[in-house]
């Protein structure tokens, strides 16, 4: 790990919701520009660490920081510097999506242009009302509210669930382009793919325990071992996953 | 102001009380009218709508199913759907949300109370029932702390759940109860029951007697706890979103 300083720094985070669940002695850091993939089979304990960071709910142990702020305590400071997509997205079914974007550029104090570029980038008619729409037209409601106020972390939580593979694609696109205009970013995923295509680093955590951290670029040395190149990550961590026990 | 108070969050939470805020009133005009032949003056109309009507038409019974939907709709809803994730991943705080929605829930009620005094005393003129206006604003204003008492604990309950089902039958059980407990302290042998009910504390009776100061000093005792209890909770409180 480098001496950088860390946009978000994590260090021995531990929540136990008993039964051998939630998350123990957790520590990474995220370092400015970076893509940060955050891998784990379910239940691993990735949004719980999320929820943390959002200061959504607090540590029993150990601590999380945002541009040196500490998750819990100052929270609203550092939403100003979050774009956010929830894990689970949930948006008031009673509003339609122009309102409810309207809604949430009020409480950010910011205009509309961003969102509309946004909207016209994901194909979306916001017109309609949330509770008619589908699960991948959401997601890309709760994208464009993460990132209408161009915010310099960006903390996702499986973002492309719900999108069909064009918009994968157009996603990892904007992605790449919110990375080379120097966005830190944390990226929670199941698909190997789109995490080879955008990650510079990539850790994976494990009934609540990191198990692993790597460098992509040490993964593309190690490609010629795999006979199929294509899904040499997945094959890797496939391995990790899998494990009995660490 | 600006620290505490947010003003789209208050808009918003009104867009989601208002009806109940009507209903309610309704209801309870409907209430003045069924009660209106047998009250001889307009104390009596208050004590008989709002506490000794029947079951059906009873103040109440409505207070109660109001207070379960303005702290359920204004709080616990938002946590168990997680649309409050939308709000707090944006620089509002956790204390603004509080304040903002106690403000609605507080002024909701406040306005339901000015509308039920404004018609209950239309109500009287129209069937001409004795009209004092001291007595009459005094038992409304009584009936106002004591709504803010069960909305105390129903905002209590509220911030305490995640799951808005159990709020709501946490809240129903206990406003319940002490309506059950209320209607059996009326019976002979069972006097003794007033003294384990909220329902005590809004004495009509006292008003007309002109010794009621105690009621107003009471309630809001009892009313703060619940509201400071609720909020500390709700700001320390994990949140599932
Ligand atoms: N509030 C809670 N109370 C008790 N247990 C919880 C709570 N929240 C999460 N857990 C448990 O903690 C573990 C981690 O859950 P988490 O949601 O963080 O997993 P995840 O890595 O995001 O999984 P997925 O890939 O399915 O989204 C799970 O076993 C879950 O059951
Ligand atoms: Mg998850």
């Amino acid at each position: 790990m480098d001496n950088t300083k860390g946009v978000i720094v994590v260090e021995n985070l531990t929540k136990d919701y008993g039964n051998n669940q939630g998350i123990f002695d957790v520590s990474f850091r995220v370092n400015k520009g970076e893509v940060f993939g955050f891998l784990g089979p379910n239940g691993a304990g990735k949004t719980t660490t999320i929820r943390h960071l959002l200061g959504f709910i607090k540590s029993e142990n150990g601590s999380c920081k945002i541009l040196g702020l500490d998750c819990w305590e100052k929270p609203e400071e550092i939403q100003n510097y979050i774009g956010y997509v929830a894990g689970e997205i949930a948006l008031p079914d009673s509003m339609n999506g122009q309102k409810l974007i309207e809604h949430v550029a009020k409480l950010r104090k910011i205009k509309l242009d961003r969102a509309k570029e946004l909207c016209a980038y994901f194909d979306i008619n916001p017109k309609n009302k949330i509770k008619r729409m589908s699960k991948g037209m959401k997601q890309k409601i709760a994208l464009v509210l993460a990132l209408m106020h161009d915010p310099e972390i960006l903390i996702l939580d499986e973002p492309t669930s719900g999108l069909d593979p064009l918009m994968q694609e157009k996603f990892c696109e904007l992605l790449l382009r919110e990375k080379e205009r120097g966005k830190t970013i944390m990226l929670s995923s199941h698909i190997f793919n789109e995490v080879e295509k955008t990650c510079d680093r990539v850790m994976i955590i494990k009934q609540g325990r990191i198990i692993t951290e790597v460098d992509m670029k040490d993964i593309d040395k190690k490609r010629p071992e795999f006979v199929v190149t294509k899904f040499s990550l997945e094959q890797y961590f496939m391995d990790f996953y899998k494990k009995e026990k660490q | 102001m600006s620290k505490l108070f947010s003003f789209q969050i208050i808009k918003r939470s009104f867009k989601s009380v208002w009806v109940w805020v009507l209903v309610a009133v309704f209801a309870q005009s409907v209430n003045y009218f069924a009660q209106s032949s047998q009250a001889d003056n307009a104390t009596e109309l208050l004590a008989n709508a709002f506490i000794n009507g029947n079951i059906m038409f009873n103040g109440m019974i409505f207070l109660t199913l109001v207070s379960i939907f303005f702290s359920t709709a204004l709080i616990t809803n938002e946590v168990d759907r997680g649309t409050l994730a939308i709000t707090l991943s944006t620089p509002i705080t956790r204390k603004q949300i509080l304040f903002s929605k106690g403000l609605v829930l507080v002024s909701a009620l406040v306005s339901m109370n000015l509308l039920l005094g404004v018609l209950g005393s239309l109500t009287t003129l129209m069937f001409g029932i004795q009209f004092d206006h001291g007595t009459w604003w005094t038992v409304i204003a009584l009936w106002l702390v004591y709504t803010l008492v069960v909305a105390s604990i129903a905002f209590f309950i509220g911030c305490w759940f995640n799951k808005s089902r159990y709020a709501m039958v946490t809240i129903a059980l206990i406003l319940g109860g002490f309506y059950l407990l209320g209607m059996l302290s009326t019976i002979d042998n069972f006097e003794f029951l007033r003294f384990t009910t909220l329902q005590t504390l809004f004495n009509t009776d006292a008003v007309i007697n002109g010794d009621f100061l105690w009621q107003f000093i009471a309630l809001p005792l009892i009313a703060i706890p619940f509201f400071v209890g609720g909020a500390v909770k709700f700001l320390r409180k994990d949140l599932p979103l």
